[in-house]
């Protein structure tokens, strides 16, 4: 417990465990819906209030109860979570949340919450807890926010229809393939730094 | 339309579903559950048969909700409680049905049912056959290659998944950097078969 209690660090979350680059969780609107800015930035905002207040309030439920029943309830905390989340964010943000299509109703069943939380969160005391899940959320919403800006920076050659004078594009990077290249790209970037980081030490 | 003419079109739209509009490659659904299916080849056929069960028996709950009144509503944020209660049920159904009828093997067939339940593969089909079917053949038919569909990529992958984490692989790059780098080069072969990224809203 002494050695976990060590090794654990805040940085986790946002770098070498980071939730879309090295740990593999809510890949799909990484890769679908970070192929805009604004997209990404406007999903990583109701993505991170929905996930946090719903592991929160999910870590009081008792872990006597079984396992698929346990699995349920935070899957019904989330959608309870998330149908005010979505009134209050409907119109006060810049953009359309109906473009965001399958993937905001689908963060009720993200791996956040029906994976992570028990193999991760939950198995740790409270006050580490709310700070691993803050990192973790912290690191995707900088994931995806990263992506939505190279690739329609990249794909487009501007943001939100301004040029920045890019003349070389590559529009395949709109696409869900360049999702998937990218995101192996930065998995290996953020390994082979992770590799040095330790060789330093 | 004749017998043959239903065929081909039948099996037309099978092949596109399962190849063109791949769940896993096009529309980068349950692309965790995919690596974790491939991991291991004893365990293979069963979880991409619980994924498949599974999407088929959301789709045709999927059904029984567009049969009521309130279900034209689609865009109510309020229905996704209900998609998660689905899932839900048919979890808590299914793990009923195990232990009752097939007890001796109840622990290991809980670990497919448990993997294969809750990913975005299965909340994917819910979200995108209440939005796309309207008869009862077309939301069976959406569920079962949706299933397929997981199935062909995660065999794909299975196919060449100890060369991605294999020694020649170089260090940064071996594993999931590897994996989502080929999931890319599958995903642009798809990409370039359909010409555009599926509909997702």
């Amino acid at each position: 417990m002494e050695t976990a209690k060590k090794k654990w660090s805040f940085s986790e979350g946002l770098f070498t465990h980071n939730p879309v680059f090295a740990a593999g969780m809510s890949l799909a609107p990484a890769i679908i819906i970070a192929n805009t800015f604004h997209g990404a930035l406007t999903y990583a905002a109701v993505f991170s209030s929905v996930t946090l207040m719903s592991l929160m309030i999910s870590s009081f439920l008792p872990r006597k109860l079984p396992y698929a029943l346990r699995i349920i309830l935070y899957t019904f905390i989330a959608a309870a979570v998330y149908i005010p989340f979505c009134i209050f964010f409907e119109g006060r943000l810049d953009y359309d949340l109906s473009k965001l299509g399958v993937f905001l109703p689908m963060i009720v069943s993200g791996e956040f919450i029906t994976r992570a939380s028990e193999l991760r969160f939950f198995r740790m005391e409270k006050s580490r807890m709310i700070l691993d899940v803050i990192s973790h959320i912290l690191g995707f919403c900088w994931a995806v926010i990263f992506l939505g800006f190279v690739r329609e920076l990249f794909s487009t050659g501007g943001i939100d229809g301004t040029l920045y004078g890019i003349g070389f594009t590559i529009p395949i990077l709109n696409a869900p393939c360049g999702g998937f290249i990218l995101i192996g790209l930065m998995g290996a970037f953020i390994r082979s730094f992770k590799k040095e980081g330790r060789a330093n030490e | 339309m004749n017998e043959t003419g239903f065929l081909q079109s039948l099996l037309t739209s099978v092949l596109m579903s399962v190849i063109a509009e791949n769940f896993v490659f096009a529309r980068a659904l349950g692309v965790t559950p995919m690596i974790a299916a491939a991991k291991n080849k004893r365990t293979l056929p069963g979880v991409c048969l619980g994924v498949s069960y599974f999407t088929a028996a959301a789709s045709i709950a999927m059904w029984g909700v567009s049969q009521l009144p309130f279900a034209a509503e689609r865009d109510r944020h309020y229905l996704v409680a209900l998609y998660a209660l689905i899932v839900g049920s048919i979890y808590l159904v299914t793990l009923l049905c195990a232990f009752l009828f097939v007890r001796s093997k109840f622990p290991k067939f809980k670990k497919y049912v448990h993997i294969s339940a809750f990913n975005s593969a299965v909340m994917g089909t819910i979200f995108l056959s209440a939005s796309g079917c309207e008869s009862f053949g077309e939301y069976l038919l959406f569920g079962l290659t949706a299933g397929l569909g997981f199935m062909a990529a995660s065999y794909m992958l299975s196919g060449v998944y100890t060369q991605l984490y294999s020694e020649d692989v170089p260090g940064a790059f071996r594993g999931y950097p590897a994996v989502m780098i080929f999931s890319g080069i599958m995903a642009m072969a798809v990409y370039g078969i359909l010409g555009h990224a599926p509909a997702y809203i």
